[in-house]
């Protein structure tokens, strides 16, 4: 059975990188796709990731191994991911090119998959970062709706109306687009 | 997409999918050796920076003690180098030279010199030395 996650914050707060290097195995795919998810592109996503397991590991000293380690990890990478997305807003929001707008979808499967990302990409950077982490977490991840509050810090009503809202606003976005290649 | 107007209490899978498609993610070993590295890197570099913090600290110590001992060696050496002072006595003037029995004497010389304008001074002035 694997460690728990707080005895493996423990262990790690006392200078055991080992244990630290289970959390980043345990934590690297969740926190590069919720990244991913407020960022837009992959490499933005892998350097909030990292920047976020770094800021985890310069102060776990003010982690307490009394609470939740999950919560507290997530919040960090979302502070991180969220300070990177606003500093390229302008990247990220930059809306769909014409040429890729008014492409048809083509017999190649790779490239309609391409077209979906992109178009995800723009409708996910139409909403707010909480709907987007909200969305993400909710219905990617499987969070709960108390442990989103938690990493947002918000109450539990805020992220039920988080994901509504999302997740309203993304088909809105995806609409015109129905039946192209989704 | 058919739109939803209730609060969210189950996933949504085709939201899901979506997300799911969007989102991929690759190289996870590359990721997690890179954010080790990392982590490694940082700590060397705290290293540094407690060295570094300790730096200013270390210099003005240094340049105390450094201050502290040039003036001590100094005040050493002016010790040693400076003439042994003869110890002037009353008997070292002009008036002494004057009044001496024995043979003028190279201090008496000196003190008549450095003493000579005060003594002379206080000599009374006739009117036809004028």
């Amino acid at each position: 059975m694997p460690e728990p996650d707080e005895v493996l914050a423990q262990r790690a707060q006392e200078g055991d990188e080992r244990a630290f290097e289970d959390l980043v195995r345990r934590y690297a795919a969740q926190a590069r796709r919720i990244a991913l998810s407020i960022l837009g592109t992959p490499e933005d996503a892998d350097d909030a990731a990292q920047e976020g397991f770094l800021a985890v590991w310069r102060h776990l000293d003010r982690y307490d191994p009394e609470r939740a380690f999950r919560p507290w990890f997530l919040r960090i990478v979302v502070n991180a991911a969220t300070d990177l997305y606003r500093r390229r807003r302008v990247r990220a929001a930059q809306p769909l090119r014409d040429s890729e707008r008014g492409r048809a979808a083509g017999p190649d499967r790779e490239t309609d998959r391409a077209l979906l990302r992109d178009r995800l990409r723009a409708a996910l950077a139409g909403l707010t970062d909480r709907q987007r982490v909200a969305v993400t977490m909710f219905d990617l991840e499987g969070y709960s709706h108390a442990e989103i509050a938690a990493v947002l810090q918000v109450p539990e009503g805020t992220v039920r109306s988080l994901v509504f809202h999302g997740r309203r606003n993304l088909r809105r976005a995806l609409a015109p687009y129905q039946g192209e290649g989704t | 997409m058919t739109e939803q107007h209730e609060l969210p209490v189950e996933r949504d899978p085709e939201i899901a999918a979506l997300l799911r498609e969007h989102l991929v993610i690759h190289n996870e070993d590359a990721f997690v050796a890179s954010v080790l590295t990392r982590v490694r890197a940082d700590q060397r570099e705290s290293s540094w920076d407690i060295l570094a913090r300790w730096a200013p600290l270390g210099v003005a110590a240094t340049v105390i003690l450094a201050l502290g001992l040039g003036v001590l060696l100094g005040w050493e050496i002016r010790q040693e180098a400076a003439p042994p002072v003869a110890p002037t006595t009353s008997s070292n003037t002009m008036a002494q030279w004057v009044t001496s029995p024995g043979p003028v004497t190279n201090d008496i010389v000196l003190a008549a010199v450095l003493d000579g304008d005060r003594w002379l001074g206080a000599m009374p002035i006739s009117e036809g030395s004028r």
